[in-house]
């Protein structure tokens, strides 16, 4: 498998971008600008699905890797791999960005801008999680803030300028911290380097004064790196910023937050902090288990509060995110392989949930399915909708990881992984998805079942052509991910277990 | 014969200022065309030459008192790509009539042969004297729109505060002379190895230096002029002068502090020091510098005015490699440099072609522009990105070498305020963004598009191929600026 793929990959979109700055020249027609834009995702995406096809199983470290110098002074590369820690990633990535062009196929007003920055941002995610050198993976991650800011301040909703406000700033705050980590990083090793291979395991060594007392440079680092990430997530008690979005942003962008973003940002973490501080990782795990834990119970009481259909995608996104850092800091092979795969799940169930949310307000102009009285807005769909019917009873599922899809998996592996360590966040996570599993069961009672009132046959109909093919293949990829979930798990569980070999 | 080898490119701009004055006088007809392909031939012509000069590195005319080093050939070229950048940007301004073209681009070709002079000469009265002429011209320019009393009062501003900068360059140039009876700096340096200054005229000696740098770069606590002339300057004599005084000055005060002042420090043969606490003096300046920008730069209405503070900020970062004073850091500052040079142009170009749609500076009269001058908006966004340093821009990459040299020196704290600015810097960007992208019921008046809209929107996307170049070949330009930093040592 030619090495040059991996970065092709990476370029494609990027040059779909450039054409779509250049469509107002040539009329800024939409028809051209949605065909660029699919042509590119889909070719990208293309070239991905073949790379991980062509990646075996039980074989950890890089198996695909291109590098060559970029500022050598500086001892910057472009070193881009695919091994096991980043394939379900490149997997999401491709699966969902072509679906996210589709969702915006109909779109007339601002097409090459939207497309452009899809393009960006596919480009942007997909070479932070390739990444193998840690400059080239903050240049990556920070540039993303860049293009979901300008899709939040153009095409957002009524408070656009106070959402993307709040979102430029916590991103800006966590770029700048990683940056700092990534300072620090650089300088604690001798010779200076950015690779992750030559900072892997415990690299990182010395003492900082800080008011008369020695820290260890690598706590520092290790502290900076993970508050740099967790400001861009929907992590309490950074979450402020991401609900407020949930409420202002069209569903697929907000699907680029909720099941882009924070997948992604997790895994940059579960890399760095698994391999480049295996020590402070050990030190900290018990933080981030009951920063897990906290997630998993808050997100699901606020969820359980919900009327709205965005705010309660929101609170099921930081559940889920809840449950895999609690499989992270598990630092048990089965926990940690069940929290990379359940964020390869959590990504597309929740832009199954994302699609549906959309669908919804499509059809109503508003997705709140209980009014303010608390009487339900909607009922009995599923007469006039039983495909979209089916499909959201599906999604639902592989979000709550019913057996038989994708959840399931994943969640039964942090389970396993974790229950031995940590009985009482284990616990509270039960609590938590059983929480959230009534909500949905109550979402889906009162949109779907019961009888039909607030809305007639005329303006609820059933999926288009359009919308089937946006949630169809994230129902078939979720009952393929519980039915086979091996040869994609046997991808990770070398990787995973090497670095985890340095901890132990 | 050798002599009139290496001082062929300021011929070139000298047959160039001629031409232009014939052609202004002479050929009243087709003279607006005519004196931009003149001034634009003269400085291509001139930039070519330079390349030439490589072959005379480390020769000197007049015993010294001309320099053919890496550094004056590296800032030669900024010079000439800085006067090309002005002269384009001029003839699509709306904001200079054409029937100016002529003294202006006489005046930008004058100055850009003073900053020739200045920044090769190692002689501190031939520098005094070209810093004079370069003042004189930069008031011209500043105040090229005679009819607008903000671009006069910018004149006046600037004349005042560059005329106290000269009398602190003359002061210490006197002080020096008079203990050493030279304006060498070369004969300086080994008289003051065998004599050494005391204490006290050391002290007078590196404030007045400084102090004359600090006016012109616009470094705390002498920064207060820049936003204010920079806001009242018609913009490409902005553009231009925001730009060229601090590298005009950047170049003589490295050059001077480097022979001069500098000792090795003993732990790190790389590494320079300053003599008693201005290593730490100066950084707290640049740090301040940095954070007063910044901060100026996230409550002002105009938005002229907002790039005034970021210029000022990034003048602050700008200083850092030279606060540092290793081969590293300065060679990460003339990357810096060269970064800026293209997006600080590319910012006012295409701010200018937005001010001339909707001729305010108010921030909020350029309210969901984007929908009208679409290229002109993206444009700006994507200079400004650079400016400040977004990923992945070159920008982000010289402030990370920047940034490298700091936390290498240990001056973390000054690290700290860097990557805080950086924060603020952000949030700028995102505030005018959201305003120049915002739709609203009330869209922004604006004037028709113009023939010329076309060529504009050309120019400002062939703009963003050096800034492209910039990140890919990175490896490149820092070998470039490395090589160039190590003739200053000659």
């Amino acid at each position: 498998m030619s090495s040059h793929l991996i970065s092709l990959m990476i370029a494609i979109p990027f040059l779909g971008a450039l054409l779509e700055v250049v469509t107002p020249l040539m009329g800024g027609r939409s028809t051209l600008c949605r065909w660029i834009a699919i042509t590119a995702s889909l070719m990208s995406s293309l070239v991905g699905i073949v790379m991980v096809s062509s990646l075996h199983g039980n074989q950890p470290g890089l198996q695909i890797n291109e590098v060559f110098n970029w500022v050598g002074s500086y001892a910057m590369t472009y070193d881009v791999g695919l091994d096991g820690l980043n394939v379900l990633f490149v997997i999401l990535i491709s699966i969902v960005f072509p679906l996210l062009v589709l969702s915006e196929w109909n779109r007339k007003q601002g097409a090459p801008g939207v497309f452009g920055l899809f393009l960006l941002l596919q480009t942007g995610f997909l070479g932070s999680v390739v990444s193998q050198d840690l400059f080239l993976m903050v240049f990556f991650w920070s540039f993303t803030a860049v293009p979901l800011y300008f899709l939040f301040a153009v095409w957002g909703g009524q408070e656009r300028e106070a959402s993307a406000f709040r979102f430029i700033t916590m991103s800006a705050l966590g770029n700048a911290l990683f940056l700092m980590a990534l300072v620090i990083i650089y300088f604690s090793v001798e010779p200076h380097s950015f690779s992750i291979k030559d900072l892997m395991g415990d690299r990182i060594h010395g003492t900082f004064d800080l008011f008369g007392s020695q820290v260890p440079i690598a706590s520092i680092a290790f502290l900076l790196l993970s508050m740099g990430i967790a400001c861009r997530l929907p992590l309490w008690p950074f979450h402020g910023w991401f609900t407020f979005q949930a409420t202002q942003s069209p569903a697929s962008f907000f699907v680029l937050l909720s099941a882009i973003t924070a997948p992604i940002g997790l895994a940059v973490f579960a890399r760095l902090a698994l391999s480049l501080f295996p020590a402070e990782f050990s030190r900290w795990s018990h933080v981030i288990v009951a920063l897990g834990a906290i997630n998993v119970i808050f997100g699901a009481l606020m969820a359980v509060s919900q009327r709205e259909l965005r705010l309660l995608m929101a609170y099921a996104a930081m559940t889920q995110m809840g449950v895999v850092l609690v499989g992270l800091g598990s630092r048990d092979s089965a926990g940690v392989v069940g929290a990379i795969y359940q964020l390869l799940v959590q990504g597309l169930a929740l832009t199954g949930f994302g699609f549906f949310v959309g669908s919804v307000r499509d059809r109503m102009g508003h997705s709140a399915f209980v009014s303010d009285e608390g009487k339900p807005n909607f009922g009995g769909w599923v007469a006039f909708t039983p495909f979209l019917a089916l499909l959201t009873a599906l999604v639902f599922a592989g979000m709550l990881g019913l057996p038989g899809l994708g959840g399931f998996i994943g969640q039964s592996l942090i389970m396993m992984g974790s229950y031995s360590s940590y009985p009482l966040p284990m616990t509270m996570i039960a609590l938590g998805v059983f929480l959230i599993g009534y909500q949905f069961f109550s979402v889906y009672r009162s949109i779907f079942l019961g009888a039909a009132h607030g809305s007639d046959s005329k303006e609820v109909f059933d999926l288009s052509l359009r919308e089937k093919s946006l949630i169809l293949p994230i129902v078939f990829c979720l009952i393929v991910l519980g039915f086979f979930p091996r040869p994609l798990l046997e991808l990770v569980r070398p990787s995973v277990a090497m670095v985890l070999s340095m901890m132990k | 014969m050798n002599l009139l080898n290496a001082l062929i490119p300021e011929i070139v701009l000298c047959l160039t200022l001629i031409g232009l004055v014939i052609t202004e006088t002479a050929y009243a007809s087709e003279k607006y065309r005519l004196v931009i392909w003149t001034a634009l031939l003269g400085l291509f012509t001139a930039g070519v030459r330079l390349v030439f000069d490589y072959a005379l590195l480390g020769q000197s005319l007049y015993d010294k008192t001309i320099l053919i080093d890496g550094v004056s050939i590296f800032f030669h070229f900024l010079f000439i790509f800085l006067g090309v950048l002005t002269v384009i940007a001029v003839s699509f301004s709306k904001e200079i009539s054409p029937s100016r073209y002529g003294e202006m681009f006489i005046f930008l070709i004058a100055a850009v042969l003073t900053q020739f002079v200045a920044t090769s000469a190692g002689d501190l009265l031939l520098i005094f004297v070209s810093l004079q002429a370069f003042v004189a011209l930069s008031v011209f320019l500043l105040g090229a729109d005679r009819q607008s009393a903000t671009s006069a009062e910018a004149g006046y501003k600037l004349l005042v505060f560059q005329v106290l900068s000269s009398f602190f360059f003359l002061l210490a140039a006197a002080v020096l002379y008079q203990a050493t009876r030279s304006f060498n700096i070369y004969e300086i340096k080994s008289i003051l190895a065998q004599t050494p200054l005391d204490s006290g005229q050391l002290l007078i000696v590196f404030a007045c230096f400084f102090s004359s740098v600090a006016f012109q770069l616009g470094i705390f606590p002498l920064y207060f002029w820049t936003v204010d002339v920079f806001d009242g300057a018609p913009t490409p004599s902005a553009a231009y002068l925001a730009l060229a005084f601090p590298m005009t000055a950047v170049a003589y005060f490295l050059r001077i502090t480097i022979v001069i002042f500098a000792g090795k420090d003993p732990a790190d043969a790389s590494h320079f020091v300053f003599p008693g606490n201005w290593g730490e003096i100066l950084s707290f300046c640049a740090g301040l510098t940095v954070l007063i920008g910044a901060l100026g730069s996230m409550h002002q209405k105009s938005l002229k005015r907002t790039l005034s503070y970021l210029m000022l900020s990034q003048m602050g970062f700008a200083f850092l490699g030279v606060v540092v004073l290793d081969h590293q850091s300065l060679a990460a500052a003339m990357y810096h440099w060269t970064t800026l040079l293209f997006s600080v142009s590319g910012v006012f170009a295409s701010y200018s072609f937005l001010f001339d749609a909707t001729q305010s500076p108010v921030l909020s009269d350029f309210r969901g522009i984007f929908y009208k001058r679409p290229i002109e908006t993206l444009c700006f966004i994507v200079f400004l990105a650079c400016f400040l340093g977004l990923p992945p821009s070159p920008g982000y990459l010289s402030q990370f070498t920047l940034l490298d040299s700091v936390v290498k020196q240990h001056r973390l704290v000054l690290g700290a305020a860097s990557v805080f600015s950086w924060v603020l810097w952000i949030i700028v960007l995102g505030k005018i963004t959201f305003v120049l992208t915002q739709r609203t019921d009330s869209p922004v008046s604006v004037s028709a598009d113009s023939g010329e809209s076309r060529f504009r929107r050309i120019f400002l996307l062939s703009l963003m191929v050096p800034v492209a170049l910039l990140i890919c070949f990175a490896e490149s330009v820092l070998q470039w600026t490395r090589s160039s930093i190590q003739w200053v040592l000659w």
